[in-house]
């Protein structure tokens, strides 16, 4: 068989011919290469020039749309837009305003909706984040147009995401929740991240309790994953809600088989120094529970110290390991039930002990 | 000629051109794959995602960073430092001195101000004992951990104990870590439930400019030697791992840079003591997870980088070799139930026959090729037109392969930025073939040869942890 | 009148620092990451120094530190620019020596009223 290949007539030209024919490609592939790292640093240049200049144009003056060419291609758009976002996400005020006015007469939301309809996934995902940075309502109606008709997973998750970022009160906290419930649940942090957007852009406009209305009306519907109705709650506090005491107090008396959502609920209280839950939580059966309130009990002035001098023979790890470190940061009554500790019989006790009398000593 | 010898002549013939053709073809099906992956990723990664992604730091998994350490007092300091320096919300760094002989220890606790700590040592697996835990009081992150010499798998074995978060990154003491590198990586696990680990890039750090702790110039270094590691670890991780991802056959996470999930690894129970201890992970990885029907990723990631020092002298490189290619050895001789096994899909029709057939048997065949084919050519038993066939096949082929990773690595991340640096990648891509392929084959040759002796030589010592500290 | 450097990577971010604060009457100079920072304070001698926390390579915190650490630089106030939600940066910065933090988005008189108080400069009618 090989004597047939090797035997051929041509077997020198074909020999020549695949040399050739390798060492164009890589050739092709260097000058290739060369050319384009030419070309995309030239680009890169003229890029960052743009956004210079656009920068200096909404310093300089109060209309910067009078000073600068409307964005032509792709590339313009790109160096225009960077700079307005890196506008928006860092400063406020006046300054801001500009950004917003250049958007507005340049069209740059209008030609990332447009980019958001059609084109490789990727690009789609790109413009939907794009829109997400300049938070304008106006891009609401589209939005939520795009998610009806997007396929790609990946580019819907970001399509919410662009939602919450400009809530304006329960009705579209609601759909918002509605629409995810028909992705399937993506992580904790993604679920949290969507709700503390939604909150904070509800708090800037003073409209913090549309949240509350929002989270009441959720409470007892079951439609809703008890994950998603936890992270709402992380989400709150997270934002430091002022008002939502009480919210906090209903979810935990609601759900007392739902370990997430007390832990939860135990949390939030404590970050805003009410901590009435604390003592029926360091007694629940669950692990979680009795954890999240341990996290939280230093921060409590009389601490219930006895319970949770109890909880060092608890038979969990975690809850010994925090017992011992709670005790340590809640003052001489808690170190003192600590030394007692480490001098007992119990040997699980008195480790825990004696490594959190260390923290605390160093 | 005689029967015994023609059918030599004849088997080594088809045997090594079989092979090239094979092989050849594979790394260009990975290169093309990877150039898919990696399209997909340069449009994805503009400034502005990178710099959400930054700045989206609220929402994280606390990361503990595990740092084996034998004998490094020249670098473990800087390499500290360095880690300290990382940009991560949370994260907790464990130093395992693995019985060090030098005063490694010592530097750390006099750079540090260590103080006996009592963090609670959790026994989940299994490693040599722990002399002691030292903590520092103003680093309340730093930890470093004492303990009896027993290799790099037991030494994070011993990190992965006295860790506390849920996802841990094992890296090398004398590699530097890119600041945003584990928030990369970490990132992914918060947004997939099913990845259970992760690599990124290792490049090298020969020749680049580094200052405090980051690094500030990116060249290629001066010595063939270094620069034709470059070249090799070009290949391997850009045409090599990228493609491995899109065929779910990830079988190595460098031991210069990984990171886990630390549930999972428990339950694998950790790094098992031997020489190939990154890849003997993985691969029981995937096997848990297939034999437990739990669904998993394990995923290369080319945007986090670590950067981490070649050998430059000819001997250590070859040591290193050496200790790699038996490393690999060892792995697929332990997880041998994986090879051919059509419960774990493509991992195995793909990755894992990949290991066997190509790297496994490749000793052997390129000493058909590189010694056998010569001599005979020259023995005139061989025809010259057979010959060239070969070169073409193997060197011609072989080169292209080069510069299509060289390609693929300048052209999304064009790390090397001057054109000289460039140009003399792909000039190397040729010189490969004049004596450094032949040398690493000769290594790796030797290594399978006295594989038998050195594995019984390193014996897996007894294992007594029973107390806590 | 006063000399203030400030260091961030984004360029955005750099230009609109410079532009409003040489209006204020100030000298300013600007550095594109930690490394840079560094090598300016040594020869610009600024009397104020702006901070972003998120930067690739060196971090805004190693700065601080190393600021701090340096006798001939560690009383010039530095302030750490972060964004609302990273409480622990603003802990971790005072613990480390930081004069105090601005919080992204930044807003026009809140930052003039920051800056003259640190440089003990009577607060202007129109920053």
């Amino acid at each position: 068989m090989l004597e047939h290949l090797t035997g051929a007539p041509l077997f020198y030209d074909y020999l020549g011919w695949a040399v050739l024919l390798l060492a164009a490609f890589n050739a092709a592939q260097i000058i290739y290469l060369l050319w384009n790292k030419a070309r995309v640093e030239r680009a890169e240049r003229r890029k960052d020039a743009l956004r210079r200049l656009t920068v200096t144009a909404v310093m300089t003056s109060p209309t910067p749309a009078d000073l600068l060419a409307p964005p032509a291609g792709e590339e313009e758009y790109e160096a225009c837009s960077e700079a307005i976002a890196g506008i928006l996400e860092n400063f406020e005020g006046e300054i801001a305003e500009r950004a917003l006015g250049l958007l507005e007469r340049f069209g740059v939301s209008g030609h990332y909706r447009a980019m958001a309809r059609g084109g490789r996934w990727y690009r789609r995902a790109n413009a939907v984040d794009m829109l997400s940075v300049f938070r304008l309502e106006e891009n609401r109606g589209s939005l939520l147009e795009l998610f009806k008709k997007e396929r790609v997973a990946s580019v819907r998750y970001r399509i919410l995401r662009a939602l919450s970022l400009i809530a304006r009160g329960h009705d579209d906290i609601t759909t918002l929740a509605c629409l995810l419930s028909e992705l399937p649940y993506l992580t904790p942090k993604y679920t949290e991240d969507l709700f503390y957007n939604a909150v904070t852009a509800l708090k800037a406009k003073g409209r913090e309790e549309e949240f509350g209305l929002f989270m009441r009306r959720i409470m007892r519907d079951d439609r809703v994953l008890t994950l998603v109705k936890r992270d709402c709650l992380t989400a709150c506090r997270a934002a430091a809600c002022e008002k939502a005491g009480e919210l906090f107090r209903d979810y935990y008396a609601a759900y007392p088989e739902e370990p997430e959502i007390l832990a939860a609920c135990v949390k939030a209280l404590a970050r805003k120094g009410d901590f009435s839950l604390l003592p029926d939580a360091l007694r629940h059966p669950h692990w979680l529970v009795r954890l999240a309130a341990l996290k939280n009990a230093h921060l409590c002035r009389e601490g219930p110290a006895g319970e949770i001098a109890a909880l060092l023979s608890d038979h969990n790890y975690h809850i010994r390991l925090n017992a011992a470190l709670a005790l340590a940061r809640s003052g001489e009554r808690g170190r003192a039930a600590l030394r007692a500790a480490a001098a007992s019989g119990d040997r699980f006790a008195s480790d825990s002990a004696s490594y959190a009398l260390e923290q605390e000593t160093a | 000629m005689t029967f015994p010898l023609w059918l030599t002549v004849h088997f080594t013939q088809y045997a090594v051109l079989f092979y090239f053709l094979a092989v050849n073809s594979i790394y260009t099906l990975l290169v093309i794959l990877a150039w898919r992956d990696i399209i997909r990723h340069a449009h994805l990664a503009t400034s502005r995602s990178a710099r959400r992604q930054l700045t989206g730091e609220f929402y994280y998994k606390p990361v503990s960073v595990i740092v084996p350490a034998r004998d490094e007092e020249a670098v473990i300091v800087q390499s500290v430092r360095a880690l300290l320096n990382l940009h991560y919300p949370e994260f907790e760094i464990i130093v395992v001195n693995d019985g060090s002989s030098d005063g490694t220890l010592s530097r750390l606790k006099t750079e540090f101000a260590l103080a006996v700590s009592k963090k609670p040592v959790r026994l989940r697996v299994p490693h040599e004992p722990i002399r002691g835990v030292y903590g520092s009081p103003e680093h309340p992150n730093l930890f470093v951990v004492d303990k009896e010499n027993g290799g790099k798998a037991d030494a994070i074995n011993a990190g992965i104990n006295v860790s506390s978060y849920p996802i841990f990154c094992s890296i090398d003491a004398d590699s530097l870590l890119e600041p945003d590198a584990i928030l990369k990586s970490s990132k992914l696990f918060l947004e997939d439930d099913e990845l259970i680990a992760t690599g990124g890039i290792v490049r090298v750090l020969n020749g680049c400019e580094v200052r405090n702790g980051a690094v500030t110039d990116i060249r290629l270094p001066r010595a063939p030697l270094e620069a034709l590691q470059v070249l090799e670890y070009t290949r391997a991780f850009l045409s090599g791992r990228t493609g491995w991802n899109a065929l779910n056959s990830l079988l190595i996470i460098s031991g210069a840079f990984g990171v886990f999930r630390k549930d999972i690894v428990v339950a694998v129970n950790g790094y098992r003591k031997t020489v190939g201890e990154d890849m003997d992970l993985v691969m029981r990885l995937h096997r848990h997870c297939a034999d437990n029907a739990i669904p998993y990723k394990i995923l290369f990631v080319p945007d986090p980088v670590c950067w981490t020092q070649v050998p430059f002298t000819l001997r250590a490189l070859l040591r290193q070799r050496n200790r790699w290619h038996r490393g690999m050895i060892d792995a697929l001789i332990a997880n041998r139930a994986m090879i051919l096994n059509p419960k774990y899909g493509k991992t195995s029709l793909f990755g894992v026959s990949y290991f066997v057939f190509v790297e496994l048997l490749s000793p052997l065949i390129e000493l058909l090729g590189y010694v056998f084919l010569p001599s005979f050519w020259l023995a005139g038993l061989l025809d010259t037109r057979f010959m060239l066939l070969f070169l073409v096949l193997v060197v011609a082929w072989g080169i292209s392969i080069n510069i299509s990773a060289v390609f693929l690595d300048t052209y999304n991340f064009r790390r090397y930025r001057r054109t000289s640096d460039i140009l003399r990648l792909c000039l190397l891509g040729a010189g490969e073939f004049l004596g450094y392929r032949q040398l690493m084959f000769i290594e790796r040759l030797r290594a399978t040869l006295s594989f038998r002796q050195t594995h019984w030589g390193a014996q897996t010592r007894k294992v007594m942890e029973k107390e806590k500290i | 009148m006063a000399k203030i450097l400030i260091i961030d990577d984004d360029e955005t971010v750099r230009i609109v620092y410079r532009t409003y604060l040489a209006r204020a009457g100030h000298t300013v100079d600007s550095a594109k990451d930690g490394v840079e920072g560094l090598d300016k304070t040594a020869a610009f001698a600024p009397d104020l120094i702006l901070v972003d926390i998120n930067m690739p390579r060196l971090s805004g915190f190693e700065v601080v530190k190393q600021l701090k650490e340096d006798p001939s630089t560690k009383d010039i106030p530095v302030f750490i620019i972060t964004s609302l939600k990273q409480e622990h940066h603003v802990k971790r910065a005072a613990a480390m020596g930081a004069a105090g933090y601005i919080t992204k988005p930044t807003r026009a008189p809140e930052l003039a009223a920051i800056i003259n108080k640190a440089l003990k400069l009577p607060d202007q009618p129109r920053a």
